[in-house]
């Protein structure tokens, strides 16, 4: 028996700007109902849509924006999107989350999802207003960085609109830029601003519209107030509130495994320590719905830094000066790129210099580590792709330019630089996480932190279905562990909820399975299950897998950056640790195994027929 | 309908310029909407100082939007009414104070007339 959607409903909008053309379908129920929205209707779409081995900057890759399930319905934290493509910088599946204020009125303009194909002739805008989209002319906003075409959309186009944009780096098609929305929420992992820049298309705006129908208003509200009483109450909600991500800076410096110098050190200075930054901020400010507020407005005319930002633009570029690691952080917004991949990129680089392995011919002078103002010249250079600024826009794909063809001092999985600034050596959980992160070397998929935590024997077991490992260091049933965050955090993902108020990111409290299906079913009057959440939740794992396969993907890709394996971490805790071939071999093997994939990984050929099958109406005859 | 384009309460957001404005009703002591609306469907409760709506009476002219000084009334294109806030009459505590998770906005008597405290943009 399938369970009832009620008022549950999606729209998409599929665009050729090839053509010009815009047609508009319903999502069919089945698919709804196996997917829900954001992330898992965005693959459930590009798996259906993309041919295999398409180049991500023609015409023939498909860009999706795609709204949660409960975007925009004043459920916490509700306002996010997730743009998914196929990564121009790993050629594999990019796909990212975005806050902000855009994805709630894109639904109230009566569109759930973009989906955008083709190549506009020249620099184009999306308008989504009341149901329909219109293509418009931009080539009056090509140029503009994110600050100005934020300014200008909302001075032509009125100030009640949202958008979403690309700056420079994305006309530019630099391999790392970033979907943005406002002056710094970014779709910002894998490239899916170059995907848009390749497109020529330089934003979409939202313009209002019908809105969405709620079953039952009152009692919505009355669920979600006391949701906001239970989720204010938890300490890791009340922390980031004050002062965001930043807070994790001292714990991953603490234990001696802060990614500093390129990965060649593991402890930096303590002036990137969140109270220190936030001498420089201004105020805490939020994104649609949101009860946490983590986000930072600095002094510096800009929004942040996270903790990615401190890390991988402060410690790993070897930058101690808090006011100078801001400027980087606003800079890198202002251009449009993802500030993860422009800091492990630049300090790649760096560390081929120091090495000898590249030199002034490429970089066009002596390039070293600490440097202010050399970063901030680099950083312009990038974007605008300008001489080394070029080469370094490919981001992995520059190995054989830079003269390390293995990638053998790029922290990165599948040619992603790693997001996370914590250093995956000691902790064995995130090394595996990291491994198996469908877009690559990405924390966003598990950081599985509560089996080290000091929580009582019997909350572990309810947690992870199992006894787990309480060792950080041991291989042992970690695999469970991943499994169990990267589920829940693909439904978070998929009903478009902010990650910070989801079970399992460093509390064992929050929301869990029970709260979603509530949610759901309280705002359209739906009748989801646990059980059925949990089914969707390895349908979107397996799904983004089956992608990923189909590219290419096979065991030898969930390999860790060589460095983790050959050199001891230097300082700290953690000093003398690093991850053992083997024992991580074993620990994957036994991952692909909990997930009943093939020992090279692969998704089997009847799970993805299964997988498709919503899209024949539930039969899975036609594969 | 979910749509916080139709909220009684509309946040303007500059990211660039950095501030937040909030547009509420705050119940001024000569309130223009008052004066401005023809079909009387908004009048002045002398007692408690709280502006009353009578949403039937509404024409949907949108006079009080102009009139404003606060823009805390929005026009409701589709439905041709004014939306303003209405006190929440009748419910414990208003939803927004209820909603809010940093304290922002509260709803407390004072002692000549009903006042809304509002802490604006705060550093
Ligand atoms: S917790 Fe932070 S990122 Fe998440 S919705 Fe709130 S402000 Fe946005
Ligand atoms: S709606 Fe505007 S004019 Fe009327 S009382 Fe409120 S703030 Fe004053
Ligand atoms: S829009 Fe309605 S409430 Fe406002 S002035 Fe006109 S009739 Fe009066």
């Amino acid at each position: 028996m399938s369970n009832s959607l009620g008022k549950m409903r999606s729209r998409a909008a599929v665009v050729d700007l090839t053509a010009g053309t815009v047609a508009y379908e319903d999502t069919p129920p089945e698919v709804v109902r196996s997917y829900l929205g954001g992330r898992g209707l965005n693959i459930a779409y590009l798996y259906k849509m993309l041919q295999p081995n398409v180049d991500p900057l023609s015409p023939d890759n498909v860009l999706i924006l795609g709204t949660g399930a409960l975007t925009g319905t004043g459920a916490p934290n509700s306002g996010r999107f997730n743009a998914t493509t196929k990564s121009p910088e790993t050629n594999l599946l990019g796909d990212a989350n975005c806050g902000g204020f855009f994805a709630p009125k894109l639904r109230y303009s009566g569109i759930d999802r973009l989906i955008i194909k083709g190549r506009a002739r020249h620099p184009s805008i999306l308008k989504v207003e009341d149901g329909t989209v219109t293509i418009e002319d931009a080539r009056a906003y090509w140029g503009m960085d994110i600050y100005e075409i934020d300014t200008a959309l909302h001075n032509d186009y009125g100030q009640s609109i949202e958008a979403v944009t690309i700056g420079p780096a994305g006309e530019n098609m630099v391999r790392f830029a970033c979907v943005m929305t406002g002056i710094k929420n970014a779709a910002g992992r894998g490239g899916t601003g170059a995907v848009m820049g390749s497109k020529n298309l330089k934003a979409v705006v939202a313009a209002g519209g019908p809105g969405f129908e709620i079953q039952d208003p009152d009692s919505f509200v009355a669920l979600n107030e006391e949701l906001k009483k239970y989720l204010t109450n938890s300490m890791v909600v009340k922390v980031l509130g004050r002062v965001g991500t930043p807070l994790l800076y001292e714990v991953s410096n603490h234990l001696g495994t802060i990614r500093t110098r390129n990965s060649q050190d593991s402890q930096f200075e303590d002036t990137l320590n969140a109270e220190v930054i936030h001498e420089h901020i201004d105020k805490m400010i939020s994104c649609h719905s949101c009860i946490v507020h983590c986000r930072h407005r600095n002094t510096y005319k800009g929004e942040g830094p996270e903790y990615t930002t401190v890390g991988l633009l402060g410690a790993n570029l070897c930058i101690a000066d808090t006011a100078n690691v801001i400027r980087l952080n606003n800079l890198v917004n202002r251009l449009g790129m993802d500030v993860s991949s422009v800091g492990g990129v630049l300090s790649w680089a760096l560390e081929l210099y120091q090495r000898g392995i590249i030199d002034d011919s490429i970089t066009g002078g002596p390039i070293e580590f600490g440097d202010y103002d050399l970063a901030d010249r680099l950083i312009r250079s990038i974007a605008a792709r300008e001489g080394f600024g070029d080469v370094l826009a490919d981001s992995s794909q520059a190995a054989e330019r830079l003269n390390d063809p293995e990638c053998n001092y790029l922290t990165a999985i599948k040619g992603l630089p790693q997001s996370d600034p914590h250093d995956c050596r000691y902790i064995k959980a995130f090394a595996l996480g990291i491994a198996t992160a469908s877009r690559g070397a990405d924390h966003l998929r598990s950081r599985p932190t509560l089996e080290v935590f000091d929580l009582p024997p019997e909350l572990l077991r309810e947690i992870y279905g199992a006894d787990v490992d309480r060792d950080p260091t041991s291989y042992l049933t970690k695999e469970i562990v991943v499994a169990t965050h990267e589920n829940i955090y693909s439904i978070v993902d998929s009903v478009g909820i902010c990650k910070f108020i989801c079970h399992g990111f460093n509390s064992p409290k929050l929301l869990k399975y029970d709260h979603f299906s509530q949610l759901l079913n309280a705002a359209f009057g739906a009748s989801f299950s646990i059980d059925e959440l949990k089914a969707v939740a390895r349908r979107v794992v397996d799904l983004e897998r089956a992608f990923i396969n189909r590219e290419g993907v096979r065991r030898p890709q969930d390999m860790l950056p060589r460095r983790y394996f050959d050199e001891p971490l230097p300082h700290g805790v953690a000093k003398g640790h690093h991850v053992d071939r083997d024992k991580f071999f074993e620990m994957l093997g036994r991952y692909y195994k909990l997930r009943q994939w093939d020992e090279d990984g692969m998704v089997p050929k009847s799970r993805i027929v299964e997988l498709m099958a919503p899209w024949n109406g539930g039969k899975e005859a036609a594969s | 309908m979910a749509d916080d384009s139709r909220g009684a309460i509309q946040i303007f957001r500059d990211p660039v310029a950095g501030f937040e404005y909030q547009a509420v009703c705050r119940l001024c002591e000569d309130p223009e909407c008052v004066a401005a609306c023809m079909a009387v469907a908004l009048t002045l409760d002398r007692k408690t100082g709280q502006v009353l709506f009578d949403r039937n009476r509404c024409v949907g002219c949108a006079m009080c939007v102009m009139v404003c000084p606060h823009n805390a009334i929005v026009p409701d294109r589709r439905a041709g009414k004014a939306i303003l806030c209405d006190q929440c009459v009748g419910r414990d505590k208003p939803a927004c104070v209820a909603a809010c998770s940093t304290g922002a906005i509260d709803f407390v008597e004072t002692d000549d007339a009903v006042t809304k405290e509002m802490a604006g943009t705060r550093k």
